[in-house]
This record gives structure tokens, sequence and C-alpha cells, in this order.
């Protein structure tokens, strides 16, 4: 490396000023980039920065560069005349932004250039770039026992996925696409997993396939489905437009393509945000409306998937104030649903929901090395609002609660208080229960002394969780008993780190007590100890011993789990020979005789690379797998026979990334 | 016999013929029987019944009346059901009346004989005839009593109806009958208001035989939420559960009702009512690379409060070629309270052997009905040490949670054939957290997962030989003043690809 006139990092100690930094543009003199020699900036190509010669040597020393915000000044050298920036590895396609600032004496710090760059990867294209990773593996049975329906032909299973991107300066496309084999179910017939596809232009952007939607609201929450969606934004960002279709319930396979053809099983909405003020964060409105058709509930659902239609719209109003210290989110929303889908004898009922978030953070300048942040939140869902985006809200419920955080070096806690109440309707034929939560969490890590001690670096960590449950109407009769429950819930957890690995134990204590009588009290004792260890580079280990218990209160009946795993892989010879094997114990007991078994599997892979996979060259393994399992069951009428199944298989890779 | 003897007693024998045809057409004057102590048979049984006879007539006193045998018939001039052999016979008292008693055995075969032709009962029936050969009948009727049916049911536990989600219900019935041996069956329930007016159907057969001892049926059935939101609608305050049982073929039907009160998911059996499992795309199948990370969630939608008892199980690529066995991943005993939704997480899925893997959770308690689609995924073969976990970067300081001042230094343990180290900051956004959030999740690869709510803000790269390093006022720029931000180190080869990281730490920037 040249000399480096541009300032090393550790050398910077005395320039470090906490608090505030300005930066101020300084327009007597800038650094100029060199265009690149090639015409375009390629992944591994050196930046080179031409000085002006009018620039005194003691600035020189006080400059630094960044490469999208990182400091990256450690990998410039420099002759006087001209500095150059090699990166240490390839840089990504695409826009990056080069930075060069001076330290000023003040402890400002003065821009002395910046540049928008495009990195290529030729020419023609910004980047263009495919990858697949392929493996297919064929096995036969070559020993069994007590399996007589095990077949020992030659079985394949494989799967592949697929990726392109081809992008310019105002436009990119991108796809994945993911393919399966699903021998074991369908008949051997190769099915899509998964695909999406995405295009991107300056001002536009359309998604085809499996994507999720963003947006986290009322109406949409983590709403991911097969479909297609689009987005328009104007010029200058303030506004945009966004457009759906989606498949109302998860699916795989090529059948239903896109999965928004069938009216029956497919949501559509769009929605308009704006940023009416200069400052964006100040103020974000969000308008959204959706309509859809689909089954309600999921790949399992008890009595069986049905019908169900809606639509619905919501305003969102987010505003960040006060320098970012206060957040304001307020929210309304309205649904009209057909419970019983269209046909059905209920008509569309039509309910809404808000809600409204106020959270304020310490000031920067009062922080005496604690931090805090606190909020409200109200929020309110009517009994009968629903959207089938998002199926997971549960309805009629008001919740008031507070929250807050605070944090001190070593240590940090949170706490929530809230009450949360149903019958938002004031409906006079169902009860109201009023549910009152407390829970607070803090975690400990002392501070050590340079070098990490014998016990490794610990983190103590423990929470404390209460919920009761209170009837406050029962319009039913006092035929029907009242809920009144209380849960209380303990865990305490500490971990340790060292180099190798680290290792961790927990215990969780929770209790229920049922005061109306309906249901039995329990208390549930959870004891975890995990350990993980790396051994070199060719050997880790990985174990888990976990114990849970369940107490009925009323009966003192206790039913018992212990598990307990064991997870080894190794490289025994490296890039040659592998190895992979997990133990695991699984043991259910019951007091009173009610329950006693165990299960034991051992499985194990031993790997034979005959030829390695590498620079878009396939790879072919040979196999030897065994699987171990045996059952015993002490409360079982006819005993279950312990099984083996060996396999001998061949397995071929092949990863390209172009 | 001379010929005019055998010409007479001819004559003799068709006078007396002609005289006994003319009286075998007359009638006695009059019949009537009773039955002690009353008229009722029991079906399903054998009964004795005293029957007496009085038969009228005009012949001398001391000449008898007779009776060949009995019949029963459906009715008076309809099908004979069967007949009883013993005669009867009397003799005529000084007021020309005969009284005749008969000990009779009504057979359960004739009793369920005319049960079965519809009839509710039938006639028991006599001919009697005189010295003249008058002759006359008359039959006494049996009432069949049917035997008695009674059902009672009870919730087994909490049960109600929801009007926000799926409800669950268990319920137990008790049949008993005064007739062993009998079938009995419901065919399903119904769903009605409190007035009677019908909301739907549900359950399955429920069918069994009668003994001395009550029969008892228990069921478990899903009380879907437009059931309650109808009754809801209707003004009631509950929704009426009904079964009607039936003695087969016997038309003797009993019910019972079970009202279940109207709740808003609450109250009502803990269970859980849908359970989803999927990726963090939302996907159930992936094809992923040697040691990618991946995470499996399941979505589960409950009503009541309880400890959710169940198990992450993994069938790994060397036994899904064959039979899979699956082993356990981490058992859940997971209080869920107040009905409503919850995401489970199964973090660090097994990716370091190549093949394909099978994903289920097994439900204990309870234990439903649920069939839960697997999550499966094929990890494609590649560079066998990417299957190892990633190498722990050790820093040595700041610890987790320090300011940040003039002399923090960020030290740590070299890593081996590292090319860069990069030190980045991220702004942990704040959020309110959720009531049950635990612990805070300082795990590494949260990052970029969405797990956390968080950006990069800035960074440092260092090279390799440098063991620490302060933050410079370049980097320090671009943080937050009273936010809180976390950190980590990573170790990047010649291509840029990370050989090791460290944990996250939190920081606080003053």
């Amino acid at each position: 490396m040249k000399s480096a006139y541009f300032l090393p990092t550790t050398t910077l100690i005395g320039l470090l000023l906490l608090g505030p930094l300005s930066v101020r543009a300084n327009p007597d003199w800038g650094l100029e980039l060199q265009p690149p020699h090639a015409g375009y900036y390629s992944p591994s190509g050196e930046f080179q920065f031409e000085i002006p010669s009018s620039v005194p040597a003691q600035a020189l020393a006080r400059l630094a560069l960044e490469l999208d915000q990182i400091d990256v000044t450690a990998f410039v050298s420099s002759d006087g005349r001209n500095a150059v920036f090699t990166p240490p590895h390839p840089l990504e396609p695409g826009m990056h932004q080069l930075r060069v600032v001076e330290y000023a004496e003040d402890g400002s710090i003065l821009e002395r250039g910046i540049w928008e760059i495009e990195v290529r990867q030729s020419a023609a294209f910004r980047e263009a770039g495919f990858n697949s990773n392929l493996g297919v593996t064929g096995r036969k049975p070559v020993g069994k026992r007590n399996l007589p329906d095990l077949e020992t032909n030659w079985r394949l299973q494989g799967g592949v996925s697929l990726g392109g991107t081809l992008a310019d300066a105002d436009a990119q496309a991108a796809g994945t696409l993911e393919l399966m084999n699903q021998e074991e179910s369908e008949g051997g017939k190769l099915d899509l997993a998964g695909f999406h596809a995405q295009v991107l232009h300056a001002q536009g952007q359309a998604d085809l396939g499996h994507h999720s939607l963003p947006l986290n609201n009322l109406l949409v929450q983590s709403f991911g489905r097969r479909g297609v969606s689009g987005a328009w934004r104007s010029a200058d960002g303030r506004q945009a437009l966004f457009g759906f279709a989606m498949r109302t319930e998860p699916i795989t396979g090529f059948h239903h393509g896109l999965g928004v053809s069938d009216p029956g099983h497919r949501i559509s909405g769009a929605w308009w945000q704006v940023t009416p003020l200069a400052d964006p964060q100040r103020l974000a409105l969000r308008v959204v409306y959706l309509s859809g058709e689909g089954d309600e509930g999921g790949d399992a659902t008890i009595g069986g998937l049905h019908e169900a239609s809606g639509d619905g719209a919501a305003l969102v109003a987010d505003s960040m104030l006060w320098n970012s210290r206060l957040r304001v989110r307020g929210e309304y929303a309205t649904s009209r649903f057909d419970f019983d889908g269209t046909g059905g004898t209920l008509e569309g009922l039509r309910d809404r929901a808000f809600g409204l978030l106020t959270m304020l953070t310490s000031a920067p300048e009062r922080t005496n090395g604690m931090t805090w942040n606190a909020g409200v939140e109200l929020k309110e869902v009517g009994t009968y609002f629903h959207s089938l985006a998002n199926p997971n809200l549960p309805s009629d419920r008001r919740l008031i609660r507070a929250f807050g955080t605070a944090r001190w070096p070593s240590f940090s806690m949170s706490a929530i208080v809230g009450r949360e109440t149903t019958n938002v309707d004031d409906l006079e034929n169902i009860p109201r229960y009023c549910t009152d939560q407390l829970s607070w969490n803090g975690v400990y890590v002392p501070t050590l002394v340079r070098e990490t001690p014998w016990y490794g670096q610990p983190q103590f960590s423990a929470w404390v969780g209460t919920t009761n449950i209170a009837q406050e109407t029962n319009p039913a009769g006092p035929g029907f008993p009242e809920v009144d429950q209380l849960t209380r819930s303990y865990q305490l957890r500490a971990g340790f780190g060292y180099d190798w690995g680290g290792w961790s134990v927990d215990h969780t204590l929770s209790r229920f007590d049922d005061h109306s009588g309906l249901q039995a009290d329990t208390e549930t004792n959870s004891t975890t100890l995990a350990t993980q260890i790396r051994i070199g580079e060719r050997l880790s280990l990985g174990v888990s011993l976990a114990r849970s218990a369940i107490e009925d209160r009323d009966t003192a009946m206790e039913t018992e789990n212990f598990t307990g795993t064991l997870d080894a892989s190794a490289q025994l010879l490296p890039n040659r020979l592998n190895t992979y094997i997990r133990l695991s114990v699984n043991e259910d007991r019951a007091t009173r005789g009610l329950q006693n078994a165990r299960t034991a599997t051992l499985s194990a892979d031993l790997d034979w690379t005959m030829m390695q996979e590498q620079a878009g060259k396939p790879g072919l393994t040979a196999s030897l797998s065994a699987v171990y399992n045996d059952l015993d069951d002490k409360l079982a009428m006819a005993a279950s026979p312990s099984t083996y199944q060996i396999f001998l298989g061949l397995r071929l890779g092949w990863s390209v990334n172009r | 016999m001379p010929y005019p003897t055998r010409t007479l007693f001819v004559s003799a024998l068709a006078l007396a013929g002609l005289l006994i045809a003319t009286r075998a057409g007359a009638q006695v004057v009059s019949l009537s029987g009773s039955v002690s102590p009353d008229t009722t048979v029991q079906f399903g049984s054998s009964t004795n019944k005293l029957l007496t006879w009085t038969v009228r007539t005009n012949t001398q006193p001391g000449s008898a009346v007779t009776s060949a045998q009995g019949q029963f018939r459906v009715t008076p001039a309809g099908a004979v059901l069967g007949t009883v052999g013993v005669p009867l016979s009397g003799t005529v008292n000084q007021a020309g009346d005969v009284l005749l008693l008969e000990n009779l055995t009504v057979p359960s075969s004739i009793i369920q004989q005319a049960q079965q032709l519809g009839s509710s009962s039938f006639v028991y029936q006599r001919t009697f005839t005189d010295p003249t050969f008058a002759t006359g009948t008359t039959q006494v009727t049996f009432s069949i009593q049917l035997p008695s049916l009674s059902v009672s049911g009870s919730t087994l536990g909490p049960a109600a109806a929801s009007v926000t989600n799926i409800a669950t219900a268990s319920f137990a019935w008790r049949v008993e009958s005064t007739l062993a041996g009998q079938a009995v069956r419901s065919t399903q329930g119904a769903f009605l208001l409190p007035n009677g007016q019908p909301l739907g159907t549900a359950g399955a057969l429920l069918s069994g035989t009668t003994s001395p001892a009550p029969l008892s049926f228990s069921e478990t059935l899903t009380v879907p939420q437009s059931i309650a939101i109808r009754a809801q609608r209707a003004g009631a305050t509950q929704v009426i559960f009904r079964r009607q049982f039936e003695l087969t073929n016997l038309g003797v039907i009993a019910s019972d009702d079970i009202p279940l009160p109207l709740t808003s998911g609450i109250g009502g059996q803990f269970a859980i009512h849908r359970i989803q499992l999927r990726f963090e795309d939302g996907n159930s199948q992936r094809v992923l690379r040697r040691g990618q990370p991946l995470t499996a969630f399941a979505d589960v939608r409950f009503s009541g409060t309880g400890v959710l008892q169940a198990q992450w199980q993994v069938a790994l690529p060397s036994s899904t070629a064959g039979e899979p066995v699956f082993q356990p991943l981490l058992t859940l005993r997971e209080p869920l309270i107040g009905g409503r939704e919850v995401t489970l997480r199964l973090p660090d899925l097994p990716t370091h052997a190549p093949g394909l893997h099978l994903i289920r959770l097994r439900l204990i308690d309870p234990d439903g009905e649920l069939t839960i689609p697997l999550l499966r995924y094929f990890v494609a073969d590649g560079d066998a040490a990417a299957g190892m976990p990633r190498m722990a970067l050790q820093l040595l300081e700041p610890q987790h949670l320090s300011r940040l001042s003039n002399d923090t230094y960020f030290r740590w343990h070299p890593v081996p054939g590292a090319s860069v180290y990069q030190l980045e900051f991220y702004l942990l956004e704040s959020a309110p957290a959720e009531p049950r959030a635990g612990p805070p999740l300082l795990n590494a690869g949260l990052l970029g997962s969405g797990q956390l709510p968080i950006q990069r803000l800035t960074g440092v790269m260092i090279p390799p030989g440098q063991e620490a390093t302060v933050l410079s006022i370049l980097a320090r720029s671009h943080l937050r003043s009273g936010r809180p931000h976390l950190w980590r180190l990573l170790a990047l080869d010649a291509t840029g690809k990370v050989i090791a990281e460290s944990p996250l730490r939190e920081i606080l920037v003053p």
C-alpha cells in the first residue's frame, strides 16, 4: 500500500468528538473521481481520485472515504496527487455512493466530494446474472428391518432453484423459480414450490408469483401469497399508487398459474400513499381498499374450510415529530364481511376498527447513560370486523396499554401493562370479558475486563408475565359459570458465550388458576440445557436436553416429557468424506402409569465426494445413510418392533453462478 | 245290517245332521271377556294375563260350553298373528252362564309382530260353542306398551358458541331405556335458537345397543361462527344443541338440549382451530443451499385458555427416501391465553445434510382432529463446509449495552483467512413489544429476516491483521444520538463471503 495520506482510522481518536457532528460543504476545493478505464466501473475495479495541487498536505492527512456509508479509509492509498480506493472484495453491481470528507480542526466534517456511481458487470448491462442450484439424489434401500412396505427400488428426489437478474440504469428484472420432486406423495412428478419475478423501473414496479404485500395495518398484515402486484411512484417520491390481486389461500404447484384466475379465491385491492409535507417523516398518509373471496381458514382448519367474502377500506396516518422523538400513528378501517360466504343466509356485516399509537423517546442531550422510550397504544377492533388479508387479527377487542423500555450500560428492561375488553359493540346478548396483562423483562450482561473469563461471556435474562381474565357480564344467565382465570409465567435464562460456541440454560414456570372451577388448575415447568460446540473447522456438535412437565393441580396428575438430542457434523476428510449424525431420545410419562413411552432414533449419513462441485462444474457424491428407530411403549398391547433402514445413494449437485 | 234297518239309521243321521246344521248357525246369547290386571303388554317381553270369559247360552244348566283354541289378531277381523292351542270348557250354571278362566301367556313375538305391522294394539280372540252348536266369538284387546327412552346431555368442560371464531365443544350423552338389547341411534345433532328455530346441523352418527346400564356417548364438534352470529343477530343469548335418539324400528324417540352461551372467543373450551405451517415467505416448500438459514412458523388460532403441548419434528434425508422417521426438534409447552392467534417460531432448521427434509408439528394436547400438512424443503448439494455452522467471531469489547464514548475500543479475536473485517451498526427502531416478547432476541440471524425492526446505518472496513479499532468520526456521524443501536463484526474472505460473524450487541449512543 502506498503512503497513506488518508487518515488511518486508529489515529482519529483525538478528533473524535461526541455529540452532534456538523457536516459542511466547502466549495474551495474538492477531489475528482476519475472515469473508469473500461468505460464503466466493474465489481473488482479500483477507484482513482485526482487531488488538486492546491490541497495542503495537512488537509490530505484529514481525508476520509466512505462507500455506502461504510468507512473504507483504510483501503485508500495515495501518492499525494492521486488517491486510489481498492475494495477488499468485489462490489455488488448496482448504484453505490462514494463520499470523501475532511475532518476539520473544529470537529466538523467538510464534504470534499460525493459521487453516485454505477458498478456494472458489462457494458451492455449493469447486472446480468444467473444462478442455479440443482440437487438430485437417488437412493436404494440395501437393508431394512420390520418395514415390509419399504420398496427396494431406486427412488429419486430432487430440487432445483433458478434465479436471474437483468439490470441497467433505470430498469431491473429479477426472478426466482423453485422446483421440487414430490415423489413420496404425488407419484414422483416435478412440481412448482414457488416462484417470484420482479420488474423495477424508475417509477414503477411489478411483481408476479409468491411475494408479500408491503403493508402492515388493520386490513393487511404480513400477507404473502401467489399473485400479481404493481406500483407507480411519482417523480418526486411523494406519491405512490399500488394495486394487487392475490390468491386468498397459500398454494403451491403449477396449477392455478399466477393464482388470480379464480375470482372465488382472490383478493384484489389498491392503496395510495402520499407525504403532503416537505419532510416526509412529518406526515405520511395511506388509503387502502381491498375486496376478496376465498376459503377462510388455512391448511388445517377444524370443520374444514368455508367460503367467505368481504371488502374493506382503511386510512392510515403516520407522523414523526419533535426531532423524531415523538411518533404518532392513527388508523381507521371499516370492513363488510359475509361470514357464511356468497349465497349464505347472513348478510354482509359491517364493522370498524381503529388504532392510535403514541411513543416518545428520550432526549439525546439528557441521557446520562440511560435511554428510554415509552408509549401508549389504543386499539379497538369491532365484533364483526374481519379482513381476508389479515385473518389473524382478533376481532371484538378493545386494547389500551402502556409500554416502556429503559437501557443502562449492561442492563435493559422493558415493561407492558394493558387492559383488553371484549364486546366492544355493546351487544346486549354476548358477555364482556376483561383481560389485564402485565409483563416485565430484563437483560443483564456483566461488563467484563478485557479478556473473556473461563465461564465465557455471560448474559442473564428474566421475564415475568401475568394475565388475568374476568367476566364482567353474563347475559346467558347464572346457569353458566363466569370465566375467572389467572395465568402467571416466569422465565430465567443464563447463557455463556465462547469463541468455540456457547451454552445456555433456561427454566420457565407457568401457573394457571381457574377460579370458576371449569378447568383444571395447572403448573408447567420447562427446563432446557443446550450447548453448541465447534471444534476447529471440521467438527461441530450440538447437544440439547429438555424436560417439561405439566401438573394438573386438581388431580395431582402429571405428564412429563424429556427430549435429548445430539447433532454432529464432521468433515472426516476435507472436501472428501463428511458425516452427519443425529441422535434423539423422546420420553413421555404420566403419573399413575397412564403413559410411559420412549422413542430413540439414530440417523447417520456418510458422504464420499467422488467429484467436488466447483466453479459451475457438477459434483457427484456417494452416500450411505441409515436410520434406526426404537419405540418402547410400555402400555401398548403389542410391542412395537424396532426398525432400521439403510440406503445407498448417489447425489448430483450442480450450482451455477454467472 | 239289513237294508230297512240301515235305511232308518241313515235317515236318523241325516235328521241329526240337519238339526246340527240348523243349530250351528245359531248364536249364543252373549259373550264377553276381561283381562286382569290390565290390558297392556310390554314390548319386548312375554306377558302373563288372567283372562275371564263369560258366555250366556239358552242351553240347559249343566251342559258344557267349549272353545278349541284362541287366536291373536291385529284386529278382530284382521290377520292372524298366532294361535293358542289350549282348549277351554265350562258348565252352564242355573242362570245360563258359563264362567271360564284362562291363564294366557302373550308371547313377545306376537307383540313384536303387531308393532311391526304398525299397530299399537292387538286382540286375543276365542270362539265358544254350546251343546246346541250355537257359537259365538269374542275377544279382548291388548294395548302394546313400548319401552321408554330417556336422554340427558351435558358438556365436558366449558363450552360456548363464539361470534368471533369457530368454537369447539365436547358433549356427553347418557341414554337409558327400559328395554335392553335394542338398537339405539342418533344420526346427527342440530343447532337451534332457544325458540326452536333451526340454525344448522352437526355431529356424526352415534349408535349402540341398550343394556340394563345406561349407554354413554361423547363427541367433540365445532360450532361454526356463522351459527353463533345468527343467534346473536336473532337476539338470543345462547345456542341450543339438540340430539334426538331413537330406538331403531320402534319409533321411540327422546332428545335433550344442551345450551351453549354466546361468547366472543375468550370463554369456552380450549381448542386449536387452525394451524398453518409456513416458511418466512409464506410458502410451504423451499429449495435452498446447504447451510442456508431457514425458519419455520406455525400460525395457530385457538379459543379458550390452556397449555398447548406440541412438538416440532423433522424427518431427515436419511429416512425420507424410505419410511419417514420423525425426530424431535423442539417440545412446546406454551400457555395460550384468551382465544386469539399466535405465531410459533422454529428457528435454525437443519440444513447441513443434502436431500429432502419434512417438518411437522405434532399436536399432543389439545389433540383435536387437525391433519396438519407438512413443510418440505430440499437442500441441494454444495460446499460441505457450508453445512457447518458459521464460525463465531469472538468479541472482546465493548460489552453488550455499553455506552459509546471517546475511548470505546472495538476489539476481537482474529479470524484466520479473513481478508477484511466489517464493523456494522444498525438502528434499532423502537416499537411496542408484544406482551410475551420475552428477552430480546439478539441473534445475528435475525438481520435481514424481517424479525427485527432495524436498518444498517454505517460501518467501518478494517484490514486483516488489525484486531481493534475505534469508531471513526465519519462513521460516528451517521449514528443517531439517544437512540439504541445494534452492532456486530463480520469477517469476509477475498470474494466477499462471510466466514465468521459475531453476535449482535447493543450500544448506547449519547
